[in-house]
């Protein structure tokens, strides 16, 4: 048994904020014994206390993410085996990302963008990572089953079947959607693709396709709303899209992905302006809608999307001049490398617009904290963001160094909010457990999985995060003073999903007739992952809402 | 080999490889499993690691990154392509081979041309298979001058300009083309020509290519290095860190230049030994009978993966990795639990 003795105790879902205790027996945080029995003790006095942290949108595994790696692998520099801090790397092997997302107190990330047909490649890779759980997100959207199924006017039962179908199969958490039907009107030479275009072959509108996967997500009850990036990323106006796509929920839950790359206006002299404004008071009243943000910070870093459409049209912002795009079944992937510069204006508007969204939604439990690594920022600039977040005063130095026309543009140098502790554990903690569905996640009550993230607490926030004073996973100690201190295999988390056996052979057909396979190619069975990345079991279950 | 022979050949293996100044893993003609325990075991011994057929992968590589590249997965290409554009003798003379359905005509119709360097055409050629030889310029001048065409600029080819001009038409009328190459066929010069082709062609219609690597596992490999290490093959875990160098770390360059002091040996397929190892303490993890004749070496038979046990193997077609399944199981250890046995008792000693 251990004791967390009289750390100041984070816990949004309990409403709780104050000194005190918490236990932890085996791999469960429990109830103060009331037989008074010995207990390791960890003394926390002047330390925070959190449940580990969760990153719903982070791209850490698949084909599209290790052809990155391969494409920056010049200016990449090689990996640690070391579990000391690393250099910052643009994209970290696994065994690096694990350790480096474990020192800043996270416990569980999720990919939110793995190709069926890559699955058993993504869940090698995301069971190769070590110390933290992961999940997967499904691709969905742009494959031609889907779309020959609403041509010929299926019903929403057989969407639901072939959704449950491909979930089980691929061992997902969710269903994403990319540009629905973008993809594969881009491989028929269309450029540009809005909301209420059709695919050409198909017939069908991006709308309908999004509406019919959210149908069916929402009928096989999975928690994780359907996570949706939307049409024109990155594109002036695509504000209206996003506003579009909030509209097109109709009341029914839906997550938008990187928000930021949507909060564009066209005015102003450069054509670009932000929309922060309008989107945040959009939102904050429509609680259905949750939006994870997509922060961009300054440097380089490389995009990494599958939104093949907007990735061939946005490849003159490659710095260096290079691309790559490949396609598959469904969405592909187009990846190139960018620089967010702090003297350049767009780069400039877009970290505003970020902070803007953060600070103008009024409910931590509705808003994300993400970069959308790598696509805004490497995953370990999230304490300078925690600090910006925090910290009016941060905040102001730098939109006075920023060039004054992007500043100009948006209201942050206005906004005073400051972001308590307790709202950063919500936004972190509690807010995606229960966007999950996680019921033993987020939180620190009886019963929780005891994953434990301790910070001292420090005026500079950066510091504070960036290294945690100790994490517990499944209630062993993984991290001590910033130092990962275990290896320790996670857990994929995947949705029980019912089975669907007459899709399941329909799909046989389907995958021998157009591409010479099986279904077995959108499979990633257990065994074929635990053989590669050398552990017993790799999956761990979670229930569709009852 | 009975259970204290393979003790005795994990000791002397780890004996031999904790013994060397600067080891070297290759053949790395292994599954998936095989090369990620290669790489851990390459972290505790300090060894630069390479795949012995990976001359075409760096330089395809090189090409992704001074340019980046557009490909589409081969079952996906075929599905969607209304012509096929071939670069070379393998896509063409493999048979059966990723293009087969699309070279017999039992596909849906693809309207195919081939640009190859000279010889008589292949046997499984389609009659109505349209057909360029790059003549005198070789691939490199004929690539070239299609894409100087096709950007409507003056092309250098001092031979067929009638027929390059020609073929630019073709390419330009396609709905979704794909150029069918296999890398080991091209040199870098070559490959980065076709690449940008394929992108030029991208302005106003759309193209994308198929590669057809010959080694499956060195893609494979190739793969899983980069997320056990961030970095490609020819890369070294040296002063606590994954080093690249794709020339100091080639592996059959070091054994030739005397620069590895040991040499781990990885070969799962019934392939004769290789005349490039030198004669240096060896450890050879091998699915052939015959005899590799050196002095101090450790030989331990292992098993092929899809064959004795269970792999997961790059996959051609989906451009992806596949689980096969064993067909014909036996005892044969696969080379991944080997290497971990190896790793494990280095580590105690």
């Amino acid at each position: 048994m251990i004791r967390l003795k009289g750390g100041r105790v984070i816990d949004p879902k309990h409403g709780r904020d104050g000194v005190g205790d918490i236990w932890i027996d085996g791999d469960r945080i429990v109830d103060p014994p009331a037989d008074g029995r010995q207990a390791e003790t960890y003394a926390l006095a002047g330390k925070v206390v959190m449940a580990g942290a969760i990153d719903i949108h982070s791209h850490i595994a698949s084909a599209n993410v290790n052809v990155a790696r391969l494409m920056i692998s010049a200016q990449n520099g090689g990996s640690h085996a070391s579990r000391d801090a690393a250099p910052m790397r643009m994209l970290p092997s696994t065994a690096e990302t694990g350790r480096l997302y474990a020192q800043m107190g996270y416990t569980l990330v999720v990919d939110p963008a793995v190709n069926p047909s890559d699955a058993l490649h993504a869940h090698i890779e995301l069971a190769m990572i070590p110390v933290i759980d992961r999940a997967a997100l499904l691709i969905l959207g742009n494959d031609d089953f889907l779309l020959s199924m609403l041509r010929k006017g299926e019903s929403g039962d057989a969407v639901q079947d072939y959704v449950a179908a491909v979930l089980g199969a691929g061992r997902g958490l969710g269903v994403k959607v990319i540009n629905a039907g973008g993809a594969a009107a881009f491989k028929e030479n269309v450029r540009a693709f809005n909301l209420d275009d059709v695919v050409p072959t198909y017939g069908m509108s991006s709308r309908a396709i999004l509406t019919s996967l959210q149908r069916a997500v929402s009928s096989l009850r999975v928690p994780h709303p359907l996570h949706v990036h939307c049409n024109n990323l990155g594109l002036a106006g695509s504000a209206a899209t996003a506003r579009a796509t909030i509209d097109a929920a109709e009341g029914g839950p839906l997550h938008l992905a990187h928000l930021q790359f949507y909060g564009y206006g066209s005015e102003g002299k450069r054509g670009i302006s932000s929309a922060a404004v309008a989107l945040a008071e959009k939102l904050n009243a429509t609680k259905n809608v949750t939006i994870d943000v997509g922060q961009v910070m300054f440097g380089p870093t490389v995009t990494v999307s599958s939104d093949t459409l907007r990735q061939f049209g946005q490849k003159t912002f490659a710095r260096p001049r290079k691309w790559t795009l490949w396609e598959g079944e469904g969405n592909g992937g187009g990846i190139f490398p960018i620089v967010y510069s702090e003297k350049e204006f767009t780069s400039a508007l877009q970290w505003a617009i970020g902070l803007e969204l953060f600070l103008l939604i009024d409910d931590p439990w509705q808003v994300y904290f993400t970069t959308d690594h790598p696509n805004g920022a490497h995953f370990k600039r999230y304490p300078e963001i925690l600090h910006l977040l925090m910290d009016r005063d941060e905040r102001q130095r730098w939109v006075e160094r920023l060039p004054k026309a992007a500043m100009e543009m948006t209201r942050l140098g206005e906004v005073a909010r400051e972001y308590s502790l307790f709202e950063i554990a919500t936004m972190t903690r509690a807010a995606p457990a229960r966007l999950l569905g996680l019921d033993d996640r987020g939180h620190l009550g009886a019963g929780a999985l005891a994953d434990v993230a301790i910070y001292d607490d420090s005026p500079d926030r950066t510091a504070m995060f960036r290294s945690a004073h100790l994490v517990f996973k499944n209630g062993d100690v993984v991290v001590r003073d910033g130092v990962v201190v275990s290896d320790r295999p996670g857990r994929t988390l995947s949705v029980n999903v019912p089975p669907a056996p007459g899709m399941r052979r329909r799909l046989d057909a389907y995958y021998g007739e157009r591409y010479g396979g099986s279904a077995d190619m959108i499979e990633a069975p257990e065994a074929a992952v635990a053989a590669v990345a050398g552990v017993e079991t790799v999956f761990e279950g979670v229930a569709c809402r009852s | 080999m009975t259970q204290a022979e393979f003790d005795d050949a994990i000791g002397n293996a780890a004996r031999i490889l904790s013994a060397a100044r600067q080891p070297v893993i290759t053949g790395l003609d292994t599954d998936i499993a095989g090369v990620v325990a290669a790489c851990r075991l390459a972290e505790r011994i300090g060894a630069a690691i390479d795949h012995d057929a990976s001359d075409s992968a760096l330089r395809f590589l090189g090409v992704l990154r001074d340019a980046g590249m557009m490909w589409v997965t081969p079952t996906e290409g075929l599905a969607l392509a209304d012509t096929l554009l071939t670069v070379g003798e393998r896509p063409l003379a493999e048979s059966p081979g990723p293009l087969s359905a699309a070279l017999d005509g039992s596909q849906r119709n693809i309207r195919i041309v081939s640009l190859r360097a000279g010889g008589p055409p292949p046997r499984n050629a389609r009659r109505d298979m349209q057909s360029l030889d790059a003549g005198t310029d070789g691939m490199p001048g004929l690539l070239g001058a299609l894409r100087a065409r096709v950007n409507g600029r003056p092309a250098g080819a001092k031979e067929g300009l009638e027929e390059i001009d020609s073929l630019v038409a073709t390419l330009h009328e396609a709905s979704f083309g794909v150029v069918a190459f296999a890398p080991e066929e091209l040199d870098a010069l070559a490959t980065e020509m076709l690449a940008g082709l394929v992108k030029d062609l991208n302005i106003s219609t759309r193209w994308s290519t198929i590669s057809i690597p010959e080694s499956v596992t060195a893609t494979g490999a190739m793969m899983a290095t980069a997320w056990m290490t961030a970095l490609p093959l020819r890369s070294a875990f040296i002063g606590g860190r994954w080093q690249h160098d794709p020339w100091r770390f080639e592996a059959k360059r070091m054994l030739a230049a005397g620069e590895a002091d040991a040499a781990l040996y990885i070969c799962c397929y019934a392939e004769p030994p290789p005349d490039w190892l030198p004669d240096i303490p060896s450890v050879l993890l091998v699915n052939t009978k015959q005899v590799f004749p050196r002095r101090n070496s450790v030989r331990i038979a292992v098993g092929q993966p899809g064959r004795d046990h269970d792999g997961v193997l790059y996959d051609r077609m989906s451009a992806s990795l596949a689980h096969r399944k064993a067909s014909a199981p036996t005892n044969a250890p696969s080379a991944a639990s080997v290497l971990d046995r190896i790793a494990a008792r280095i580590a105690t000693s």
